[in-house]
């Protein structure tokens, strides 16, 4: 599971008020703080970052995973992986796709101008949005072809589920907090309800959106033939696949952002509701400029959570569609799995793990820099 | 998975009584009447919580009714042998076993771990602390799920497949609850620590007698998390434990579901899920305030 | 003072947790090359006394059927695949002469079976023995991981001359013998009787027309569908290799193979791999046959009538005979291009080494696997396999069993092993990946098939 931090920032939690000591406790403190410090830092590095750097070696090497060959390769893993034979450059390759990039990161340029922030960290995020939006205009030309295409579609559609999963959890979520939220009875009984699937196990959340979404057995089935509509193989239609296991995603997910949205929603002073109104605004008046000021950091909380859980979805794919039909919901957890214990390649596998992970602490140390912003 | 993990309040907050007041009459506001907003929620919960009641009617139907005919919502010709078989036959009994024994350990530990380490980081004095902080937080940003491979060789390597230490450690390295019990424990005021200290208290009982205690609604919260968490662990108990005997629930249960068993024994398949999540529904149930205090957000103070 | 000593206290735990994890990977898993060995000696040498009460663990797939086979010993009761299996085992359990005991281990589940197996391997704890198919014994063997069969087999007297020729062929690697066949199995399609009476496609006889051309199965498709509004072909594409073993029969059917001469480099982008697509393409297009349907969806669909021809494996043969409503048919897959050929398989027992090799249980595991060799003829005879040796292929009692006259040719002549290349089981993989991008993402066919070739160019590289 996706863990990450939140506000406030670890500086503000450490700034406790100093108190007068004695001297000559300096050195029992440490023995102490050694003490009690010492279970947590063996099993985080023994867990947390020894497999970080272990992850780094293995994936210089080609390993088989039954010991047959372990020798050293360099960089080949990477180049398997990111590389293709007669690789191009051009401007209009995901065109799309890389003004999205461009736009945000003008987007926060100019912010980050705007709060005046260092010079240097505006050039810097600058400089890394231009970076990336170049980048992504490598891909290979004609009669090439990438070296581990499985791995692009993987990434690909990892991307999709996200892009697509998250604004729903968080919308819906929102919406659900926003028709639960006051001191009305039964509040409890209903988030009590729509929390309840995310306490499910994944298999048996993936048990029951098989079946929900079969077509000779499912309700959507049986409710969709009362429509006279002829019942969709949803799991087996490479198109409609994603969209079953988004929905499956959501059922199970949203009731945990419905509670944080709740908790939020309640921290919300309310006088300064009161004011809006006695000012004049309508509903629509008062959530736009007190609800949804009030909530941001909850949303940036959310949003960047949701986002980092969704990059490591797997139990939902593999149980439910294997990645299938054909590759058409493979995601890069599978894909590391099966390079690792099917096609018996660790160190590429550790390669890709490798990769991921740069890429998740990016997302995380941009979360760190948007929410220090907030606090 | 897409499921998040959020932040976790340090302490005991009390929900703020004054939550969004029955405005001045002369706001004009969309107000429903009670019965219709009732009435509207309850459907919606009900749409809802739809798959699993139509899970329990599965459950509820012989296997051999659902092989000619699918069931809806109401279950045809009720039977009790579906659950039966859950203790009867199968594993399933081994594989909650084994999630029990797993998960306690890894909640224990984690809680116990954690609340160590955030004591010291809140309350004691060292130098490197702040250092050594970040580098905890750090931690956080490590995809547990992508990083299954090393952790999988360190083990396979000294030949810990499919034992019971493999799959709760290293799920005791949890650096956001470190986290939650640093934030919880430096907002407790150091009078309690200095009366203690002035009255001739080590820091080991300190931390025993008085801080263990206050800490006891955080701690609560942690391990309801970390208990959720733990149980519901896919990847890690899939790749670790191979051996149908050291299955837990939530991997036994997706081993399952494979194409033959889906075509002759439904009934059986739901049944096992039922099973299989409710002691999580019940703690749920039980300690539902502990679990969503645990979960609301600890950035009241913006 | 204090915060060198921090420091230096800090560095040290990291220091020893980063040695400790580099000597933990450098010490790895030894490939036990001589470790697992054993010499005939050896397992000969092992006592009466020494296999009593010997416990070993069994791998199997098949599935899970405990409810229908505790207790039983008969194998007439058998139905299915894993019943069979399970009964035979409990036989073997009940009455083998030494006491040995056989635990089924791990899941039953094909699709994460070699998965299990791996990672097994990985953790030094591989299964006493274990099911495989002939597809993936060179992964196995290449790497040294089972044991060698032939100066073992003399102690228990399992004949291995009585194995069917493919059957000898797919236990053999780089001519030694690593397992002992337990089956032949290939795809067959199994015929709705009734629906091709209903559309005219019977002979005088009654006997169901199988095509012998693409082009009048195509024709045929149209008036099965025109006269009965059903479809006249079915098969698992989805979340199954089915589809993409149809694809390469057809291209062996045209002469042509997925590999080039010497089976160094991919072959894929043929004008018969083409062909066959192209063929394919035509027959799935929904109104012929469903593109889109799983294991589950294909077989349902055929037992409830929906379909006239499903291709299926040999492994349901049984099955059907007893649960198809309709009059029920199984015949060789049809011969469309120049020769007969069909996608075949075969499964074996293989005895994996082990990291400290242990004679009794290697015994153990040999006289499991001779006595389930020796029951092979119940093993075919309850599940539709075509069997693994000659002097039961020839036997009365297996010609007589249900619908195995109809299939004859599949086993003699039409079943194609795979080829004997090393790393057939990522070569598949990515195979059946490439295919199912043309299938079910619309990748242009030109960029899916070299893409192909490079990709398996790589892989057998290696």
């Amino acid at each position: 599971m996706a863990v990450t931090a939140t506000t406030p920032p670890p500086s503000t939690v450490l700034a406790a008020p100093r108190t007068p000591r004695r001297s000559g406790r300096r050195r029992g403190d440490i023995a102490i703080a050694l003490f009690f410090l010492a279970p947590f830092l063996a099993v985080y590095g023994l867990f947390v970052v020894w497999p970080v750097l272990q992850a780094g070696r293995m994936s210089f090497y080609d390993w088989d995973l039954l010991g047959y060959t372990r020798e050293f390769t360099g960089f080949d893993n990477y180049r398997r992986m990111l590389w293709g034979t007669s690789m191009t450059w051009d401007l209009s390759h995901l065109a799309g796709l890389r003004a999205v990039v461009l736009a945000a990161t003008a987007a926060l340029v100019v912010r980050s101008v705007r709060r005046r922030a260092r010079p240097l960290s505006t050039v810097g995020t600058g400089a890394a949005g231009l970076l990336a939006a170049a980048l992504l205009g490598v891909h290979p030309g004609p009669g090439g072809g990438w070296n581990d295409p499985g791995f692009w579609t993987s990434v690909r559609h990892t991307a999709e589920f996200t892009a697509i999963s998250t604004p729903i959890l968080i919308g819906l979520g929102l919406a659900m907090a926003l028709a639960l939220r006051g001191q009305h009875r039964g509040t409890a009984f209903y988030r009590a309800a729509f929390f309840l699937p995310y306490v499910l196990p994944v298999s048996a959340v993936t048990l029951i959106w098989s079946f929900l979404l079969n077509p000779d057995r499912g309700l959507v089935a049986g409710g969709l033939q009362r429509l006279g509509i002829e019942p969709i193989a949803w799991l087996s239609d490479p198109q409609l696949a994603m969209w079953g296991i988004i929905a499956t995603t959501v059922w199970w997910s949203v009731g945990l952002n419905l509670v944080l949205f709740l908790a939020g929603l309640q921290d919300i002073d309310p006088s300064l509701y009161e004011a809006a109104s006695l000012d004049g605004a309508g509903a629509w008046h008062r959530f736009r400029h007190v609800t949804v000021p009030g909530l941001r950091h909850v949303t940036v909380l959310v949003a960047v959570t949701q986002l980092i859980a969704s990059f490591q979805i797997f139990g939902q794919v593999y149980i439910m569609t294997r990645g299938g039909p054909g590759d058409a919901t493979r995601v890069v957890i599978q894909h590391i799995y099966e390079a690792g214990f099917r096609n018996l390649q660790l160190g590429y596998a550790a390669a890709i793990s490798l990769v991921f992970f740069l890429l998740m602490a990016l997302v995380s140390a941009i979360q760190f820099r948007l929410t220090a912003r907030e606090a | 998975m897409a499921t998040p993990i959020p932040t976790v309040t340090a302490g005991d907050r009390p929900a703020p009584a004054a939550a969004a007041p029955a405005g001045p009459p002369t706001r004009r506001r969309i107000r429903f009447r009670p019965g219709v907003r009732h009435g509207f929620l309850l459907l919606a919960a009900f749409v809802w919580l739809l798959p699993v009641l139509w899970m329990v009617s599965m459950a509820l139907t012989p296997n051999d009714v659902q092989q000619r005919e699918p069931v809806g919502l109401l279950p045809d010709g009720l039977t009790w042998s579906n659950f039966a078989d859950v203790f009867q036959l199968g594993l399933m009994l081994r594989w909650f076993g084994n999630s029990v024994v797993v998960t306690t350990a890894a909640t224990v530990l984690t809680v116990a771990v954690c609340a160590m380490a955030g004591y010291a980081f809140a309350k004691l004095r060292f130098t490197g602390r702040r250092l050594l902080f970040a580098v905890v937080i750090a931690g956080l940003m490590v995809p547990r799920e992508a990083m299954f491979v090393p952790l999988f060789l360190m083990f396979s390597d000294t030949g810990q497949q499919n034992t019971y230490q493999a799959l709760f450690l290293p799920r005791v390295a949890f650096p956001l609850g470190v986290f939650i019990m640093t934030q919880f424990f430096s907002r407790v005021p150091d009078e309690y620590e200095e009366a203690a200290r002035v009255d001739g208290a080590g820091p080991l009982r300190v931390f025993w007698s008085i801080m263990l205690p206050l800490a006891r609604p955080a701690m609560a919260s942690l391990a309801i998390f970390t208990f959720v968490l733990t149980w519901n662990d896919y990847l890690w108990p899939l790749v670790i434990a191979t051996e149908q005997e050291m299955f837990t629930v939530t991997t036994g249960l997706a081993s399952l579901q494979s194409n033959f068993a889906a075509a002759t024994e439904i009934g059986s398949l739901m049944a096992r899920g039922l099973i299989g999540s409710l002691p999580l529904v019940v703690l749920f149930l039980l300690f539902q305030r502990q679990l969503i205090r645990g979960i609301t957000l600890g950035s009241g103070e913006k | 003072m204090s915060s060198t000593h921090r420091r230096g206290a800090l560095g040290r735990v990291l220091a020893a947790v980063t040695a400790a994890g580099l000597l933990a990977a450098c010490g790895g898993n030894d490939t036990p090359a001589d470790a697992g060995g054993a010499d005939r000696s050896a397992l000969a040498a092992v006592t009466d006394e020494q296999l009593k009460g010997a416990t070993i663990r069994m791998a199997r797939f098949f599935g899970d059927c405990e409810k229908t086979t505790t207790g039983v010993t008969d194998v007439a009761k058998a139905t299915t695949e894993c019943e069979t299996i399970q009964i035979l085992t409990n036989a073997f359990n009940a009455e083998n002469k030494h006491g040995i005991k056989v635990e089924r281990l791990g899941g039953a589940e094909w699709n994460t079976y070699y998965d299990t197996l791996n990672a097994a391997y990985a953790g030094g704890n591989p299964p006493d023995v274990a099911v495989m198919h002939a597809s993936n014994l060179s992964d196995y063997a290449k790497r040294n991981l089972l044991l060698k069969l032939d100066e073992q087999l003399p102690v228990t007297g399992a004949d291995i001359g009585d194995a069917a020729p493919a059957a000898k062929q797919g236990a053999t690697y780089q001519d030694g013998t690593y397992g002992l066949p337990f089956d032949i199995h290939a795809a067959l399609v199994h015929v709705n009787v009734d629906l091709f009476r209903k559309a005219g496609l019977v002979d005088a006889q009654g006997n169901p027309k199988i095509p012998t051309s693409a082009e009048e199965f195509l024709a045929d498709a149209e008036t099965l569908a025109a006269k009965t509004g059903k479809k006249y072909f079915g098969t698992a594409r989805v979340k199954d290799g089915l589809g993409v073993h149809m694809w390469r029969s057809l291209i062996d059917q045209q002469g042509g193979s997925v590999l080039n001469e010497d089976r160094t480099k991919a072959n894929v982008d043929s004008p018969e791999a083409r062909t066959a697509l192209d063929f394919m393409g035509k027959v799935f297009n929904g109104r012929y046959a469903d593109p889109d349907q799983t294991y589950d969806a294909a077989q349902q669909a055929f037992l409830k009538g929906d379909t006239a021809m499903l291709m299926n494996g040999t492994w349901v043969v049984d099955q059907y005979d007893k649960e198809a409503p309709f009059e029920y048919r199984a015949a060789d897959f049809p011969t469309l291009y120049e020769k007969p050929a069909i996608w075949g398989d075969s499964h074996m027992w293989v005895i994996p080494r082990q990291q400290s090799a242990d004679p009794v249980k290697q015994r153990a595991a040999l006289e499991f696997s001779s006595y389930l060799y020796g029951r092979s003829g119940d093993w075919a005879v309850h599940t539709g396999h075509l069997a693994s040796r000659t002097s039961v292929l020839q036997s009365a009692e297996y010609k007589q069993a249900p619908q195995r006259a109809n299939y004859v040719a599949t086993g003699t002549t039409n079943a194609n092993p795979v080829p004997p290349v090393s790393s057939w089981m990522a070569f598949n993989e990515a195979l059946i990946a490439r295919v199912d991008s043309i299938w079910f993402q619309n990748a242009p066919v030109d960029t899916a098939l070299s893409d192909a070739n490079r990709q398996l160019d790589t892989i057998l590289a290696k």
